[in-house]
């Protein structure tokens, strides 16, 4: 247990108390960031995420995994791959809808819910590292979910890439915080 | 202290590789066999409904408790469902007294998702009368032993649990609803969730890993499906990486394991 770093993911929703939703979303965030963070490299050492919601409008699971990449990426917390996700809806004809809203996901959307499936893929060989379904979907629609995810990735990828840019060049305009006083 | 137990309690990584090179597990089961399930419902004389569910050693049990309450003011038709799973410490050494573990919680969240998800229960059956009065059905699932797969387990309690349920009579005619306890009907159960763990230790995964082989797996998928082959949940925890064609493969054989587990249940709480 103590050739690698010990993961700890918090949750933090909108309003209110945190309760098995949460810990749902921290085991789902955890199981991503476990495949995906090289552990064995901090040994004796726990490497803490915290990620609070600010606002819901669909497709919360992804923008978490997201966020959490990122943090990654600047934390410089090694790890052997980037990852992304996509979260897929399936109308009731059956048309795979990208990145659905709220009102359109399943349950909260009385009159023509979609049953939502979110995939987490991880760069260079897209494997999945984590999954969610909301709702009931058969396996086709699982892989025209998942291949959607994959093809997502590389634009995900090239947005990291540009932020991790950003991030280090010298470039004035990306660097200041704030104007000297 | 012979030398293989020694061997299977330090080295238990190396101990399982050793069985899977000959293509068999320590319990003598192949890769992807499944330990025998057996069902036991209508247990529990004080539940409305109830289920012992038993796969090898780990058993959960389910009891369905019903009450009377009012609906909501958002939704004036609907009764209310809760799902509850315990973990108390006398399933396992390693769960120690005192609230529920973030994984107990995450399970909890995991019976609401596949019993919402699979339609199992329609929420306006459980209304008796609109805006006034409806049942609230409290799901509680208990772990008596973890031996793994405590998913599968809790959620086939639950499946059976349900189908066992029958709900009293209530009667609204006159001001006050009467209830009459002698004259039951079944539960409209519209569904059959069940559920299927893999492990995924080095390069291969095994179907319903036992507590020993869990421990060292270093990751799980857990899929819930319904008759029909539909997905309800798809879990996957742990470090592992799961590529998309051994993904689609695990879950054609969870399709056919589905096929049996809900039989079983059709079975064990068929209506004589």
């Amino acid at each position: 247990m103590c050739h690698r770093a010990t993961l700890e993911v918090t949750v933090r929703p909108e309003g209110g108390m945190s309760g098995p939703k949460e810990r749902l979303m921290e085991q789902f965030i955890s199981s991503v960031c476990e495949a995906a963070i090289a552990t064995e490299l901090h040994p004796h050492s726990a490497i803490s995420v915290t990620l609070q919601v600010e606002n819901d409008a669909g497709g919360l699971l992804s923008c978490l995994t997201h966020a959490c990449c990122l943090a990654m990426l600047d934390a410089c917390i090694p790890m052997s791959s980037v990852f992304s996700a996509l979260s897929c809806g399936f109308s009731r004809e059956g048309e795979l809808i990208v990145d659905p809203q709220l009102s359109q996901e399943n349950f909260t959307c009385k009159d023509d819910p979609m049953d939502v499936v979110t995939f987490v893929v991880n760069s260079g060989a897209h494997d999945v590292l984590a999954s969610y379904v909301s709702g009931a979907l058969d396996v086709k629609q699982l892989q025209q979910a998942l291949s959607a995810t994959q093809e997502a990735a590389v634009t995900m990828e090239s947005f990291y890439r540009k932020a991790l840019q950003r991030k280090l060049s010298k470039d004035p305009k990306f660097t200041s915080l704030g104007k000297p006083e | 202290m012979s030398m293989d137990f020694m061997f299977r309690a330090l080295q238990p990584v190396e101990f399982l590789s050793k069985f899977l090179a000959q293509g068999i597990r320590p319990d003598g089961r192949g890769v992807h066999k499944s330990r025998e399930t057996t069902i036991n419902v209508g247990s529990i004389s004080t539940a409305e409904g109830s289920a012992i569910v038993r796969t090898g050693e780990t058993v959960a049990v389910c009891g369905v408790k019903a009450e009377l309450t009012n609906p909501s003011a958002k939704h004036p038709n609907e009764g209310f469902v809760l799902c509850n799973v315990e973990m108390p410490p006398l399933c396992s050494p390693h769960v120690q007294p005192g609230p529920p573990s973030p994984s107990t919680q995450a399970l909890t969240q995991t019976l609401q998702d596949v019993l919402v998800n699979s339609a199992t229960i329609n929420l306006e059956d459980l209304c008796i009368e609109s805006h006034k009065l409806c049942w609230v059905l409290y799901v509680d699932v208990v772990c008596l032993c973890d031996d793994g797969g405590v998913m599968d387990a809790c959620v086939l309690a639950m499946s059976s649990a349900l189908h066992n349920t029958s709900l009293p009579h209530v009667d609204v005619s006159s001001g006050s609803p009467v209830v009459s306890l002698e004259e039951r009907c079944a539960l409209c159960v519209r569904s059959f969730p069940v559920s299927i763990t893999f492990g995924f230790f080095q390069n291969k995964a095994l179907l319903d890993p036992c507590g020993e082989e869990e421990k060292v797996c270093r990751g799980k998928l857990s899929v819930a499906m319904q008759e029909g082959g539909k997905v309800l949940a798809l879990h996957k925890t742990g470090g592992s990486v799961v590529a998309a064609a051994s993904l689609m493969a695990l879950l054609s054989l969870a399709q056919e394991r589905a096929q049996v587990l809900v039989e079983l249940v059709r079975t064990a709480t068929k209506k004589t």
